[in-house]
This record gives structure tokens, sequence and C-alpha cells, in this order.
């Protein structure tokens, strides 16, 4: 008898396809809403535990703090450290989000590990939303972090010259380039095979393109056969564009260069970890 | 009938009791859990197996050999030219606080592996078995130290060979080195195994553990000379323990014949350190469990 209840509905091919649509996994406005509902969650990850984002803002700062008092009489002799600590901000946050990179990439990975990427893939929500979702969180966690910084500088005597628009760019500019960086932190974590593998990968490219910069001191400071590499490093850019936009100076071809790199990131990272999502399983 | 049963049963270990508890005793002599000899067998034995972890760890070749490198390639590039200026030779000034650096990374790695250890049972599995009590925290000890050694001898190496880094002390003056550093790296270990007594959790000790780096590594006068700070930093720049002991082992590598009190000096906070932090890390370890 149970048998026979138990027996298989009617179901022609129409109904299977009636009800995938119904579930609507798809399309553009699914997607995007199924990426803040993970995003949303794993936010709530970080604000109910938040050792590591309170840790991650804080070091940062206090890199912008320890720096202007060790270095400003060196790189500025004589003059004030508030001059000092206008050249150093944008710098110390675009590092400290570049250190957040790797946190981010171990993140990406434990969901991948401990079940929440399986549970994911096992619900009626858009493919994408593991990977958009951690990205966009990921961005907020980021944002939070250059406010930060921001915050704590203008007790050092940072301060905006540029208006709301460069402002606002100063905040944004950063965090999509960081952004695109993180999925090369996406893809490693795809692949890797422990979280230690994806902190030991990342972490040793960091420092070379931090140190290389003019982030602690200027072009001048440097010896003559690094100052071509010193020039076209991203982060120098990066960080020139960042003054220019805080100073209100203009800034467009640097912002535009850095928003070019970010574009070539996002493509070649981006569709490489999606390929390697999907052959994960 | 039972009842009879269990009577019986109650003689029987009656009569043997004596026998097993004499056994007992015999077996726990055997065991020999206390005393000298054992403990530094046991500690060797956990330092094996520490070591082993950190032989299969893929970051620990990044740890010990890449960063210290690349911080001490990146402070030099970018401070070179500037302290110059100020009259500093910057190779001879910077390679110190690399060193001391590079310890302070291995007890952040120590405090690490510590928290792991509590948290996968490891701790509870060491005081189940008859081995000596120190041996757990001696073995963390010793391996780390073995770490640190290692770093520092690729550190020294590399800043010799590439940066042109040259030692122009005595042998004398190389043995007191030798030892600022392997204290220095049994204080960093100890503070930190405080810490990793107190959090317990392994991704909390990976997060707070970087907090005392900023303060005690980057304020003080190991980067740049105690005259760049702001003057209401300049004593507690000039008198904390990290900034005392790169400028005793400055001058130990110069070859003055004022190392002596600076030597003196950080001995003194280094030991004076180790002992706080000693005492407090065996009471929390009791409180363990």
């Amino acid at each position: 008898m149970m048998t026979q209840k138990l027996a298989q509905p009617e179901l022609d091919p129409d109904t299977i396809a009636a009800m995938v649509a119904a579930r609507r996994e798809g399309g553009l406005q699914r997607t995007l809403h199924d990426i803040v509902v993970v995003a949303w969650r794993n936010m709530l990850i970080d604000f109910r535990n938040p050792a590591s984002l309170v840790v991650s803002a804080l070091f940062s700062t206090s890199l912008l703090f320890v720096f202007t008092a060790s270095f400003a009489q060196v790189v500025t002799p004589g003059e004030g450290f508030s001059g000092y600590a206008q050249f150093l901000l944008p710098f110390a946050s675009v590092q400290g989000l570049m250190f957040n990179t790797v946190d981010i990439g171990v993140f990406f990975y434990n969901d991948l590990e401990n079940g929440m990427d399986i549970r994911l893939r096992a619900m009626p929500i858009a493919r994408l939303s593991a990977i958009g979702g951690r990205l966009l969180s990921s961005g907020a966690r980021l944002l939070i972090q250059v406010a930060t910084i921001v915050l704590a500088g203008h007790l050092i005597g940072f301060r905006f010259q540029g208006g709301l628009l460069g402002a606002i760019g100063f905040f944004l500019l950063p965090v999509v380039f960081t952004l695109s960086l993180a999925l090369i932190g996406f893809y490693i974590a795809v692949g890797a095979k422990s979280a230690e593998t994806v902190s030991a990968v990342l972490n040793p490219w960091i420092l070379p393109f931090t140190f290389l910069s003019v982030g602690y001191v200027p072009i001048e400071g440097f010896p003559d056969w690094a100052q071509p590499i010193v020039t076209r490093n991203p982060v120098s850019i990066l960080s020139e564009a960042m003054r220019s936009l805080a100073s209100g100076e203009p800034a467009l071809q640097n912002v535009i260069i850095i928003l070019l790199c970010s574009l070539a990131l996002c493509l070649l990272f981006g569709t490489l970890t999606v390929r390697a999502y999907q052959r994960r399983i | 009938m039972s009842n009879s049963k269990e009577n019986m049963r109650a003689t029987k270990v009656e009569a043997i009791a004596p026998e097993i508890s004499a056994l007992a005793q015999k077996m726990i002599a055997k065991r020999q859990e206390t005393g000298w000899r054992r403990a530094i067998v046991d500690s060797w034995l956990i330092t094996g197996r520490n070591l082993i972890r950190l032989k299969r760890n893929p970051i620990i070749i990044v740890a010990i050999a890449i960063f210290p490198i690349v911080f001490l390639a990146g402070f030099w590039i970018v401070g070179q030219k500037l302290m110059a200026t100020q009259g500093v030779n910057y190779i001879q000034y910077l390679v110190p606080i690399i060193n001391l650096q590079a310890l302070f990374f291995a007890g952040l790695g120590s405090a690490l592996m510590f928290a792991q250890d509590i948290e996968s049972g490891m701790m509870d599995r060491c005081r189940a078995m008859p081995i000596a009590r120190i041996a757990t925290i001696a073995g963390l000890v010793m391996a780390y130290m073995v770490r640190a050694l290692l770093s520092t001898l690729i550190l020294l190496l590399v800043a010799f060979a590439i940066f042109g880094f040259r030692f122009q002390g005595s042998v004398i003056d190389a043995l007191g080195y030798l030892l600022l550093i392997v204290i220095f790296t049994a204080t960093c270990i100890t503070g930190y195994s405080v810490l990793a007594i107190k959090l317990r959790r392994p991704d909390l000790v990976n997060a707070v553990a970087i907090i005392p780096y900023t303060p005690l590594l980057l304020l003080s006068n190991g980067f740049s000379p105690t005259e760049n700070f702001p003057t209401w930093l300049q004593p507690i720049i000039r008198y904390q323990p990290v900034s005392v002991t790169s400028d005793a082992l400055r001058s130990l590598v110069a070859g003055g014949s004022n190392s002596l009190p600076l030597f003196g000096f950080s001995l003194l906070w280094l030991v004076g350190l180790l002992v706080v932090f000693g005492v407090w890390a065996k009471n929390a370890y009791k409180q363990l469990v």
C-alpha cells in the first residue's frame, strides 16, 4: 500500500520545466538578490565575531601612527608631522587593504571547506551567490577599514581638501582595486588544500609591492635602479591617485590606470575563479 | 545467590588489595614521571614532535627564510638614502631589528601552535600520559627556539652576502649577540604562551597576536633613531625593552667598548620579563583544565 502511495507522480518534461522556471534560479535580478542575501550573512558573522575586523582595521591605523611618528622627521626633516600624515595615509590604507586580501582569501577557503558551499549548491539560489556574496561582504569590510583609518588620520592632521566627489573616489578606488586583487586569493582558495596554503601563497607578494612604492617615502628617496620599478608599481599609482583625490588635484589619469588594472584582474581571475569553482565538486 | 557471589568477590578483592596497591606503587615508580632526566628526555620528545609539525607546514619556509629577508630588503631600499643624509649606515643599523622581528614572529607562531594544541586536545592527551609535566611547554619553547635560530642564521648570511652587512665585534661580542637572541626568543615565546593559554581559540590568537608588534617593534629605535620621534615620545622609545635590546645588539655588531652596559641593561629587561611571563604562564597553565 505504501509503495503505491509513493509511486512516481506523473512528470512530463513540461511539468519539470515549469517547476524549474517557478524556482527562478537564474536571471539577473535573482542573482543580485541572492548575492546580497549571502553577503549579509557573511557580514553578520563578521559583526558578531568582530575580532578579525577590529584587528585588521586597528592594525593599519597603528601602522599609520607609528610610521608617522618614526619616519616624518626622516622623510620631511624640519616639517611638522601632519604633512607626512597627509602623504602617508593613502598608502597606509592601501597597505591595510592589501593585507586584508589574505584574510578574505582564507574566509573564502573556509566557506568552501566547512560545508557552507555545499549547502548553497543544494539550495535553489543563483550559482554565483557564494563567490559574489563573499566579494560583496569583503567590499563592506574593506570600506569599514578605510573609514576607520580616515577617521584616525583626522586626529593627526589628515584632511580632505578636494570636495565631496574626491572624497567618494578616495573611499571607493582602493576598495575596487583591492577586491580585484582579492579575486586572486579566491582563485588560490578554490584550489588550496589548507588555509595555511592560501596565506603562504598570498603573503610574500604583498610586501615587495608595498615596499617598492611611493608609500613611505617620495620617489627621490629610492636608489636610482629602483625608481623605474617604483613609478610603474600599481600600488604607487593608486597611492598617487588617492593623494590627488584627497588634495583636490587632477587625478583622472591615475584613476583610469587603476580602474583598467582592476578590470583586467577581474576579467582574468574572475573567469578563472568561476571556472575552477564550477569544476570543484 | 547473587548476594553470596558478591560477598565472595569482596573478600577476594580484600585479600589481594595490599598486593595491588604495592604493585601500583611499583608501577608508578617504574614510570618515573618526575626527575630531571625524565623531564629532559620527554621535552626532547615533544620538541621532535613539534619540529615535525613545523616541517610539514608549507608556510614555514616563507616564515623562516623569505619574510625576514623581504623586510630587510624593503626597509633598506626605502630608508637607505634618507638615513644616509642623517649619517646612518642603514644596513648595519637595520639588521638587529629585523633579526628581533624574525624572533618575534617565531613567538607569534608558537602561540598559534599552542592554541591549536589546546583546542585539538593534544594538551589533554599529554596530561593523561606518563610524561613530565614540563615537557609540553619546554617542547614548544625548544622547537621554536630551533626555528628562531635557523631564521637568524639565514638572515645574517643573506645580510652578509648580498647587503654587505659586517660583524665588526670580537668573538665575545658574537657570543653576547647569540645570548641576547636566545633570551629574547625565550621571552617572546613565554609571553605569547600566556596569550595562547588565555585565549585558547586559534582563530582568536591569530587575529590578536599581531597587536603587540606595533608598539614594541615599530615604536622602537630599531628602524629609525630615537631623535626622529616626537619629543614627548622619546623617553618611552629610548627605554622600552626592544629599543634597549636593539641598541645592545648594534653596539655588539659594531664591537665598541661601550657595549657592556647596554648588554647588561638589555639582559636585565629580558630576564625580568621572562620571569614575569614565566610565572604568569605557569599559573595560567595549571588552571587550563
